[in-house]
């Protein structure tokens, strides 16, 4: 009766074998997701990152002196730096895409640019928007896009 | 004696647990890898549409970078011919190598006299003031580099050269191609030719589309590792 029994289960070496498998084959199988959880997070950040853009560059097209995108509420707390033919505004969001102040904590940035690159008969001018994430002091390039508008 | 035996064997392997384990092990992982497999596959190619949706959206403003500097060549080449035909009218005189290259409808009106004889702002002076303008800006946009991209019109050399009907808006269509790109933009322009009285010539924009181009679905499947992974 008892020999019986024996034979009959699961013995403590094959437990310890299997979870021992599982946990190795599990590394492999924790890190494919990790990576696929990295890949959706980096495909959404650049879907952002060029509504984002068009958004602006939209507002851009409509008006020249730039009041449309003053508007926005990406605007609000942007940064502006102005020297010469170059007009240049520094926006800080946060993970959600939402404008914060420089003095918060802040996960992309946003350059918008605005160079005049002629000015003769008619004007020409280059607007670029460059699309940063900026993480543990790592800055990281999300995309960025050019536009030429002639006046 | 043979059905016994099977019968025995059966029992046996049904009631043994030994391995059971393993198998359960196996199943497990096979699961597991299955369901990350199919993970990673949706999301590279969620990166991969994101990534042509990006690069799409950056050629379409470079396309419309050349457009507008196209349309500003278009209103270069309207404004001047406004300019030219004001001032024949002015001086009353034309320069003699525009004047040879007239289409003879315009030059009979010239040679004799008509703006001279008929009184200021008749139908007969503003039709041809029209006439000369629009003569002015075909010539004028013949001989541009936007004619290379000339798509259709119905603003040709015959219709400047008849007298056109009040009613007619002359359109032009050009298509600004992106040589890098293949991808072409088209911008479809009204005239509006009356040179009546205190009237100053316009144009409208009244297309600015891309134009569609021909598409494939790539049926191959394609495992490669996307750029930077």
């Amino acid at each position: 009766m008892s020999v019986k029994h024996k034979k009959k289960g699961v013995s403590l070496v094959e437990l310890i074998l299997s979870i021992a498998v599982l946990s190795i084959l599990s590394v492999y199988v924790i890190q494919m997701f990790l990576l696929s959880q990295k890949l959706n997070a980096e495909a959404k950040a650049l879907d952002q990152s060029v509504l984002l853009s068009e958004n602006i560059f939209e507002r851009v097209e409509t008006d020249k002196s730039l009041e449309n995108v003053y508007k926005m509420p990406l605007f609000k707390f942007a940064e502006k730096i102005e020297s010469g033919d170059v007009l240049h505004h520094k926006l800080y969001l946060d993970e959600k895409w939402q404008p914060v102040q420089k003095t918060n904590a802040y996960l992309y940035t946003v350059s918008f640019i605005a160079e005049e690159i002629q000015a003769l008969e008619y004007s020409i001018v280059d607007y670029s928007i460059l699309i940063q994430k900026e993480e543990n002091s790592e800055v990281e390039q999300i995309y960025e896009i050019e536009m030429e508008k002639t006046y | 004696m043979k059905l016994r035996w099977k019968k025995r064997i059966r029992i046996k392997l049904v009631q043994r647990s030994r391995g059971s384990s393993s198998v359960l092990v196996i199943m497990i992982m096979l699961l597991l890898i299955t369901f990350g497999v199919l993970a990673m596959m949706s999301s590279y190619s969620n990166l991969k549409i994101a990534r042509k949706h990006a690069q799409w959206t950056q050629d379409y403003y470079q396309l419309e970078s050349l457009a507008d500097s196209d349309l500003k060549t278009f209103e270069i080449l309207f404004n001047k011919a406004m300019t030219d035909t004001q001032k024949h009218f002015v001086s009353q005189t034309i320069d003699p190598s525009t004047f040879d290259r007239m289409p003879d409808a315009i030059k009979a009106k010239f040679t004799n006299n008509v703006h001279a004889l008929e009184p200021e702002n008749s139908a007969a002076v503003n039709a041809l003031k029209s006439q000369l303008f629009l003569y002015h800006l075909y010539d004028a946009y013949r001989l541009s580099p936007l004619f290379e991209n000339h798509n259709s019109s119905n603003f040709d050399y015959e219709s400047v050269t008849e007298t056109a009907k009040p009613e007619w808006v002359p359109e032009i269509v050009f298509a600004t191609k992106d040589k890098a790109t293949n991808r072409q933009l088209r911008v479809k322009i009204a005239i509006d030719a009356r040179l009546a009285d205190g009237h100053t010539n316009t144009f409208s924009v009244m297309e600015w589309c891309e134009v569609p181009a021909e598409f494939e679905y790539d049926e191959t499947l394609n495992f490669e590792d996307p750029e930077g992974n």
